[in-house]
Order: C-alpha cells, then structure tokens, then sequence
C-alpha cells in the first residue's frame, strides 16, 4: 500500500503529471494574445473587455472552489499528481471517480480496498485517460466545422429525447457503482455512508436551496458525512 | 486601424487544433510513465474493455456536449473549454457573463472576443484554485489522524450515494428503476463485472428513452 503511494507521489508522477497542466496554461496564453490582438484591431475599449474578464473573475471564484473537498478524496486513491492534473483538465471529480473505478473494477479490484495496488492504478489511470480523450477528440474533429452540425442535428433529433439519454447513462453507470459497492461488500457500514451523503445531498439541494454557493460544495460535505455516519456507528 | 480582413474565429482554428493535439498526447503521458519505469499497463484486450465501458457510459457526452455548448462558447472557446473541463458549471457562466458586461451583440466578433477573455481568466482561476488545493490537499492527508484516515474507507460509497441522488432528483423514476435494476443484476444474473457494467448503463439507457416515450404520448 505504501510503495504504491510513493509511486503515484513521487517525482516522476508530478512532472508526468504537470505536462498536461502546462500545456492548458500555454493554449490559455495564446488564445488571449490572440484575443487581445483581435480587440485592437477591432476596437475594443480596454476598460470594456477588463470588465467583461473582471466579472468571470469573480463568478468563477466560488465554483472553483467546489472540488477542494473532494480532492482530499481523489489524492487518497490515486495521489497528489493525479488528482491535480484531472482536475486542472476536462473530467469533472465525479466522471474522474466513476471512470478510474469501473476501470479498476476490470480486474475486480475496488479502489476503496487493500488489494488497489500499481496493477488496478494502473487501470484506474487508463480510464480516465480513455474518459478525458473523448471531448477532446470531438472538440478537435468538429469545432472547426460545428456551425452546420449543430442547425443539421437540432433539425433531426429531439434535443429532450439527446438529455434523457445522457443523463440515463450516467445513472446507469453509478447505479451500477453504488449497487455493486452494497451488494459485493456485504457491509453495514458502507451502506450507512451511501444513505447519510444521499441524504445530505437531497438536503442541500431541496432543504437548504437558498443558502448561496452551498450547492458548489454539496458533494464534498455529503462525503464527509457519509464517512464520518459510517465511521461513528 | 479597423482590419475587415481580420476573422477572430479562423485564427484559433490553428491554434486550438495545435494545443489540443497536445492535450491528447499529455493525456496519456502518466500512463505511458507508469509502463515504461514500472512496466504497469493494462493488457491490449483490457485497455479495450476500459475504453468500451467508459465509451458505453460517456460516449453519448463525448458527442453531445461539445455540439450543444457550441452556440455558447463559439470557436476558440470551445477548444479552450473542451481541454480543460468545467464547462457546464464554471466556463459557460463565465463566458456569458463577460458578454454580459460588456454589451456587444450576440454573434458578433467583438462579442467572441470578450467571451473568450472570460473563459480564459475562468480557467486560470480554476487551475490555481485547483493547484493551491492540491498542495493543501496533499499537507491535510499527511495530518490527518489515523480514525479519519480509517474513514476513507467509506468515501467512495458516500461520493457515489450522493451523486445518485442528484442524477435521481433529475428524474426520480428513472433513478428508482434503474437502482432496482442494478442490485437485482448484480445479485441475480451470473456474468463477469465488465458486462454486468454495460448491461447496467444499457438498462439506464433504455428506462430513460421509456419514460420519454411515456411522457411525451401522455401530453
């Protein structure tokens, strides 16, 4: 267990890691030289476009802060590097978690268990990197020619019918998860922590729908409390 | 000073496939180091079941997500929000917000340009909130007494709870059947856990097209 921490902790891990993180900083870098450019020559007042960047600034503040909690989670699985690098690029922390667990689930190997050693991490990895490719292969296939495709699609399919499809994926994906951590465990514990964040969950997003920014962090504190009803029983 | 050759879109055309080729090519690099020094890679066969079940559950996004939050983020952001993610909660409000401010009309460049500043202080913010976290996040697990690291050992049951509520409140029929189906998959249907995967988010597929077709005969 702990050589695979200091594996997935280690130096190389972290410049491994960091490439993705540089390449992000670089293609933002680019883009607004090239934003900057295109407003001088189109005119573009300096205090108009300052204060359209000031205000993302401060409606992006508190979203970002969403995944700090659930950080802590992700750095317990696959390490500090790891889970930097996924959530500085495309996969959100809950599409990270399904994917590197139903990759390790492969070989049988819960990522919750002793058993997760540099074989499952390994799978774990390999999914989220097959995950994370996806968008980014249609974005770099599509993006240039996406003005036809959107008018061609909305004429052919229903854009309700496309909504339910995706979200039934995904609650087909976690329900899968969440049955296989109750009925393959066995254990009394795990299914009080899934029922106590599930329930934390409804809270916040019904009970409590009026406290602001509390919904960001919903998911980092029904984990808390799922942990800490499964830890005290 | 006015250029009317001057077409924001089509030069970060080059520039988005550029830095999205490497994106691509860093995505997998912590996998290639894993095989190389420690000689830990999954399996060709493996490595194909992993990309179907993820494909089986995130394909339909793949496809979808950057075709419907086109008209949102345009062009450049959407190489610039398909790299780095968020886009749903944090950069399409980011971007529309900065059009806000800034009063240009929509589907003009100048409105493009704007847009594409937002999204990029977005996603600074992001990357340095998320590099802070991630440092803090490393001193915190090295602090923690060994009870609360025990727990842990409950955290992926509480994080995989929680987001089945919130996919359930969307649609709280398709959550309660397609629970029903899994434990009763699970515990009845004798198939190797990879298939049982596909069947699972296959069962989610279909009950969510059954309540469409259902509600949309009933109006």
């Amino acid at each position: 267990m702990d050589a695979l921490k200091e594996i997935q902790n280690g130096l190389g891990m972290w410049i491994a890691s960091s490439i993705m993180v540089l390449v992000i900083i670089v293609q933002c870098t680019l883009f607004m030289r090239e934003a900057l450019k295109g407003a001088n020559v189109l005119g573009i007042p300096r205090e108009r476009y300052m204060g359209a960047m000031r205000a993302a600034f401060f409606t992006t503040i508190g979203p970002a802060m969403g995944p700090a909690i659930i950080m802590i989670g992700l750095v317990m699985i696959v390490g500090v590097p790891t889970a930097w690098m996924r959530l500085c690029d495309v996969g959100a922390a809950r599409s990270e978690m399904g994917a590197l667990t139903i990759a390790s689930k492969v070989i049988g190997v819960d990522p919750n268990s002793a058993d997760y050693g540099i074989v499952a991490y390994s799978y774990s990895m390999w999914g989220m990197a097959l995950n994370n490719v996806g968008w980014m292969f249609v974005a770099l296939m599509l993006t240039h020619r996406m003005s036809g495709i959107v008018t061609s699609l909305n004429k052919k399919y229903s854009v309700k019918r496309i909504a339910y499809c995706t979200t039934g994926a995904s609650v087909g994906l976690f329900a899968f998860i969440l049955a296989n951590q109750i009925v393959a465990n066995h254990a009394i514990k795990k299914d009080v922590s899934a029922v106590a964040a599930a329930l934390t969950m409804v809270l916040i997003k019904y009970g409590l729908s009026k406290v602001k920014h509390l919904r960001e962090f919903s998911l980092g504190i029904a984990m808390i409390v799922g942990m800490a009803a499964a830890s005290l029983i | 000073m006015t250029d009317t050759n001057y077409n924001f879109s089509e030069r970060c055309v080059k520039l988005g496939v550029v830095t999205l080729l490497g994106g691509i090519m860093a995505n997998f690099i912590p996998c290639l180091y894993l095989w190389i020094r420690y000689d830990a890679i999954p399996p060709f066969a493996d490595i194909l079941k992993i990309w179907g079940l993820v494909a089986s559950v995130y394909g339909i996004s793949w496809l979808v997500q950057p075709i419907s939050f086109f008209p949102l983020m345009g062009t450049a952001g959407s190489y610039v929000g398909w790299l780095s993610g968020s886009v749903a909660d944090i950069k399409s409000p980011a971007s529309a917000m900065a059009h806000k401010v800034a009063e240009y009309g929509d589907g003009t460049q100048e409105s493009e340009i704007v847009r594409t500043m937002g999204l990029i202080v977005a996603t600074f913010v992001c990357v340095a909130l998320t590099t802070v976290f991630a440092f803090a996040g490393a001193q915190i697990v090295a602090m923690l007494p060994d009870a609360v690291r025990r727990a842990f050992a409950f955290m992926l049951p509480a994080v995989f709870g929680a987001v089945y509520a919130d996919l359930s409140s969307k649609n709280l029929r398709s959550g309660i059947l397609t629970i029903l189906f899994a434990f009763g998959s699970l515990s009845y249907v004798p198939i190797p856990g990879w298939t049982q995967t596909l069947l699972i988010v296959a069962s989610g597929i279909t009950i969510a097209n059954l309540i469409y077709e259902f509600d949309s005969r009933k109006k």
